[in-house]
């Protein structure tokens, strides 16, 4: 477990100078996961054979100069992204056994990179949820705290990255899915813009909000695997054709001159004070790195919970439907009619929470009721749009918590999903805006005796990833 | 007792003539065994995305400004849900509020009356899967997931069956003229339910309507429109409310029954897919399309009558068939002698599959006495084989006429030489003769000497006899 | 507030799902306390305001009607399927 700890950039330097092979990576992260996984459970399925075949391709790669900066590196990937061949189960019983017969573009193109897949890691069920206790498979603990939970749904992902069970984690964000978990666990998460990350073979839990990004120890790294994942994929009618994805080009240059707005409503009420105190220090640093600080305000975040919550139910009534027990999938046994199929698989298949989200999205769905609704949340994303447009008018980007508190106990909030669902309340205007936004650690808050990580977001206006990585870094340096 | 008359509305389906689904790169066509003209995408696996195919606009389009409907400039794909076995997505998708086409019409005449019947929308949508009995429940089969179809939907403007019919057919005779189809109702490409309510003659109101579904054939569609008028007034004037309903047509027992009624009504939830971004059509898009619609039928026929002089059965022959017609008009116009690019074509039993340009060439190399009547029919079968310029081909094959009098002179000359019996037949007045020795012209050209110019040489030098 | 019963019958329907008894309740506050939460979005004026149903500003599309040049096998399609003779099974379907 000797290279466990080590970043990216690290590993990538000792396997250039042939210091370690792809081969001897791969048996190393296998081994911590050997170790530590049984007190964290991050991964639902090791994929060892399928590790070794990649790392042998990956040592292909370093020896025949095709190396790239991802070639031979150790990472997990969140089970709700197909990996041809290898178990994808989106942490619901619905899909515990099934063996997607494709790749999802992200699998395609760490492979080519020369990336060696280590695994695939726990989630909320159909990636709903915040704690990734609404996995039906398994519970997921929090690196830094046994007791606690590691955020969601990527949770898996963060806590693998965190517990130096990879050297980097693929996760997927709806709400915030990739964001939370990293604060939770104390690790960099990006929520790139939407359409920049293909969404073939992701998945879909609401389409237009689902965005793929990564999860790294550091913000150089988390760069460099964007840069890997995100281009234009013509099998996703949402991916953008033409964007720049030099995410690392800033990484480094001062932020003399950078504007940073820090929206008021985001340091109100409900926020814990400890997490407020981190993120405003946080603020202050980057304000000794040389940007340039103000207040502003966002009202339309008042709003914003409703809205997403309505058109992700709706989406998800609908993107889930296709699970009937018929091609794929779970299928309950002891039933005579197709309606009985149909209501039994589904009934057996989903856990509580998803059974819920489809039920309120076919509410907000149903004749009547669609208008008051679901085109009423449709405005409500218009005028939220709107406002971020006009502060990015001012500012380069937002800067706040990623949640409202540290990471909570396992089991303390998961019986009231309202609870749960406030919780989210930081995280998703951003994916309403279809915005990159970056989680970043920013020390710990002293809760239950424990210390828990705590991350602060910022946020950008579309393409803006490189600036944010620009920010992120002179932050994380000044910290070191 | 009152007089009652049927207003009835048709919603057609019917199948485009893509090379690929509408939302994959699978083959659209009919055929192949259970499940194997699928993909991960129209079976609608976790994770695959729809990609729209752009012939799908393109098709319904010209399928909307045949029908004088007008085309949107903006249009969307819309999800409708609702779970069925065939259906893989548990959704289909389609379009609700901003179809691809609207307000269009079609003309009809039934015994000498004119009429206009309505077109309220044009939109497209995915096909479902098939299912098939088993012995021991269902099949399910996904060839057919995700083919393109129009809905076509006309207003309730449609009085008798025969109406219908007329309606259906000119339907039909349109959308195969355009192109996009082929519309067989006995193979499935074309489908089509009757929305039908009574009502008493003189009022304007509409009235419950019941939706007969799955005709397969326009003679049972008109059997099904006169049964479930014959019901319903039946109902109506038993003091019995009729229901809003999906009913079936039974042809053996000549009546509708009602499909079995849920306790739940169907409620779609109809929202915008996101997984589809808008289609815009632009002025110039429409112009593009536009220069792709031929003229009416009816149109052509009379242009090919009057202008290009044809016999009316070479031009009802031609426009029977709308690729063959379409494959005609475009050499037509690129000839001078459309009677004998005509005649060329009719004498070729795939005449419908070589492009315009070569019927074209074969016409006027033809009407220019390069090459021979018997020429085309080799050059074609060159073509077909080889696909090489038939410019190259007349030259490989050597079918160009022989011109050149030095040379026919000389073969001439041989031929009356060694046949003497044939010139003292010919001498003694039996004329026929000549085209023996004609023979012997030909064969020894290859049959590339001109017939005319031939015939000329011998008959000046048997003369000279 | 509680969902009342016949909504609820309803949802499960169109969801295709039972209701397990034990979770009516519970469920049907949840659903009512959601509802009312997304109500506040009612207080908005969203006069004149178009719904977004996309994020990414992009507009036509669309691929070119090229088959495939390669597919993937039928036995691999439907593994994990029940299937009989190349068709996916499934209990009988009235109608």
């Amino acid at each position: 477990m000797e290279y466990a700890k080590m970043n990216i950039a690290e590993l990538s330097a000792l396997l250039r100078n042939r210091e370690v092979s792809a081969k001897e990576l791969a048996a190393d992260a296998l081994q911590a996961i050997a170790e530590t996984d049984g007190n964290i459970g991050a991964y639902l399925t090791v994929a060892e054979e399928e590790a070794y075949r990649q790392a042998a391709a990956a040592d292909e790669m370093l020896a025949n100069g095709t190396a790239g900066a991802l070639t031979g590196i150790p990472f997990a990937m969140k089970d709700n992204i197909c990996t041809k061949g290898v178990r994808t189960t989106c942490a619901s019983k619905m899909l515990e056994n099934w063996y997607p017969v494709y790749d999802a573009c992200v699998t395609e193109r760490l492979k080519a990179a020369g990336a060696v897949m280590l695994g695939k890691t726990n989630m909320d069920e159909f990636a709903m949820g915040s704690s990734t206790e609404n996995s039906a498979l398994q519970i997921t603990h929090n690196p830094a705290s046994a007791a606690h939970v590691p955020g969601g749904s990527s949770g898996g992902s963060a806590a693998a990255v965190a517990a130096d069970e990879c050297a980097f984690a693929i996760g997927s964000d709806t709400g915030g899915s990739i964001r939370q978990p990293a604060s939770f666990c104390g690790v960099v998460g990006m929520k790139p813009t939407y359409g920049t990350v293909s969404r073939y073979g992701l998945v879909a839990y609401a389409s237009s909000f689902d965005q793929i990004g990564p999860l790294t120890k550091n913000v150089a790294d988390n760069a460099a695997v964007l840069e890997a994942i995100s281009c234009h994929d013509r099998r996703d009618s949402t991916s953008l054709p033409q964007f720049d994805t030099a995410y690392s080009s800033l990484i480094g240059k001062d932020l003399n001159g950078m504007r940073i707005g820090l929206p008021k409503e985001y340091f109100g009420e409900g926020i814990h004070p400890t997490v407020a105190k981190l993120v405003r220090d946080a603020a202050q640093q980057l304000e000794k790195a040389g940007a340039v600080l103000e207040e502003c305000t966002l009202p339309a975040v008042s709003y914003a919970l409703p809205a997403y919550y309505v058109l992700c139910c709706a989406e998800a009534s609908s993107n889930l439907a296709r699970f009937d027990g018929i091609r794929y999938g779970y299928r309950a046994q002891g039933v005579e009619d197709l309606d009985q199929l149909y209501r039994k698989t589904r009934t057996e298949g989903f856990g509580r929470e998803v059974r819920r989200r489809i039920l309120l999205g076919n509410y907000v769905l149903s004749a009547g009721y669609y208008d008051a609704y679901y085109k009423k949340a449709q405005q409500a994303r218009t005028l939220l749009i709107r406002a971020f447009a006009d502060l990015f008018g001012k500012y380069d980007m937002l800067l706040t918590p990623v949640a409202p508190t540290p990471a909570y106990k396992i089991g303390e909030k998961s019986s009231d999903p309202m609870q749960m669902a406030l919780g989210d309340i930081c995280t998703v205007p951003v994916n309403l805006g279809g915005l990159p936004a970056i989680s970043v650690p920013c020390g710990t808050a002293e809760e239950d005796g424990a210390n828990l990580p705590v991350g602060f977001q910022l946020i950008g206006p579309a393409f803006s990833e490189a600036k944010l990585y620009q920010a992120a870094y002179a932050y994380e340096s000044a910290n070191k | 007792m009152a007089k009652y008359e049927s207003v009835i509305g048709l919603e057609v389906h019917i199948e485009l003539r893509t090379k690929t689904k509408i939302f994959c790169d699978c083959p659209a066509d009919h055929g192949g065994d259970p499940n194997t003209r699928c993909c991960p995408v129209c079976m609608g696996m976790p994770g695959t995305l729809p990609v729209l195919n752009k012939q799908v606009v393109d098709f319904a389009a010209r399928a909307g400004m045949m029908l004088n409907c007008e085309i949107a400039h903006f249009s969307k794909m819309d999800r409708k849900n609702y779970f069925y076995p065939d259906l893989p997505k548990a959704y289909q998708i389609s379009q609700l509020d901003h179809p691809l086409c609207e307000h269009g019409y079609i003309d009809i005449n039934v015994n000498g009356e004119e009429k206009r019947i309505g077109i309220t929308r044009i939109h497209i949508e995915e096909d479902a899967g098939k299912l098939v009995h088993m012995e021991n429940g269902s099949g399910a089969d996904c060839n057919r997931c995700g083919v393109p179809l129009i809905e076509i939907v006309s207003e309730p403007d449609i009085r008798t069956a025969a109406q219908a019919k007329a309606y259906l057919e000119r339907l039909r005779e349109l959308v195969r003229w355009v192109g996009v189809s082929d519309c067989q109702m006995e193979a499935g490409s074309m489908r089509c339910d009757v929305n039908l309510s009574i009502r008493p003659v003189g009022d304007s109101n509409l009235y419950t309507r019941s939706e007969i579904k799955n005709l397969n054939s326009l003679k049972h569609i008109c059997a099904a429109i006169d049964a479930e008028k014959a019901r319903q007034i039946d109902e109506t004037e038993a003091g019995r409310e009729l229901v809003q309903e999906t009913r079936r047509y039974d042809p053996e027992k000549d009546r509708t029954y009602t499909m079995r009624v849920k306790e739940n009504a169907n409620d779609y939830r109809y929202f915008p897919d996101p997984d589809l971004v808008p289609i815009i059509l632009t002025d110039e898009d429409h112009a593009r399309l536009r220069a792709m619609i031929p003229d009416l039928p009816e149109e052509r026929l009379e242009k090919y009558i009057n202008e290009y002089k044809l016999p009316e059965s070479t031009a009802k022959t031609l426009c029977d068939e709308p690729k063959l017609a379409n494959v005609y008009q475009a050499a037509a116009e690129q000839v001078q002698q459309p009677k004998l690019l005509a005649n060329l074509m009719l004498a070729d039993a795939a005449a419908a599959e070589i492009p315009a340009g070569v019927w074209a060439e074969l016409t006027n190399l033809c009407a220019a006495n390069k090459i021979n009547r018997s020429a085309p029919a080799k050059l074609l079968e060159a073509y077909r084989e080889s696909g090489k310029e038939i410019a190259v081909l007349v030259t490989e094959l050597g079918l160009e006429q022989v011109q050149d009098t030095g040379m026919l002179n000389t073969i001439a000359d041989e031929v009356l030489a060694a046949n003497p019996k044939a010139v003292a037949d010919y001498k003694a007045g039996k004329e026929a003769a000549i085209k023996a020795l004609m023979g012997q012209v030909m064969k020894r050209t290859k049959g590339t000497a001109n017939p005319q110019e031939a015939t000329a040489v011998l008959k000046e030098k048997l003369a000279k006899l | 507030m509680q969902l009342d019963a016949k909504t609820l019958d309803t949802l499960a329907w169109l969801s295709r799902l039972n209701i397990p008894e034990e979770e009516t309740e519970a469920l049907s506050e949840s659903i009512a306390e959601m509802l009312t939460f997304f109500q506040q979005l009612s207080a908005l004026d969203t006069q004149d305001v178009p719904p977004t149903a996309h994020i990414a500003p992009l507009e036509n599309v669309l691929r070119e009607d090229i088959p495939a040049e390669t597919r993937l096998d039928r036995d691999l399609l439907l593994s994990g399927t029940e299937s009989e003779d190349g068709f996916i099974t499934l209990p009988k379907v009235i109608g």
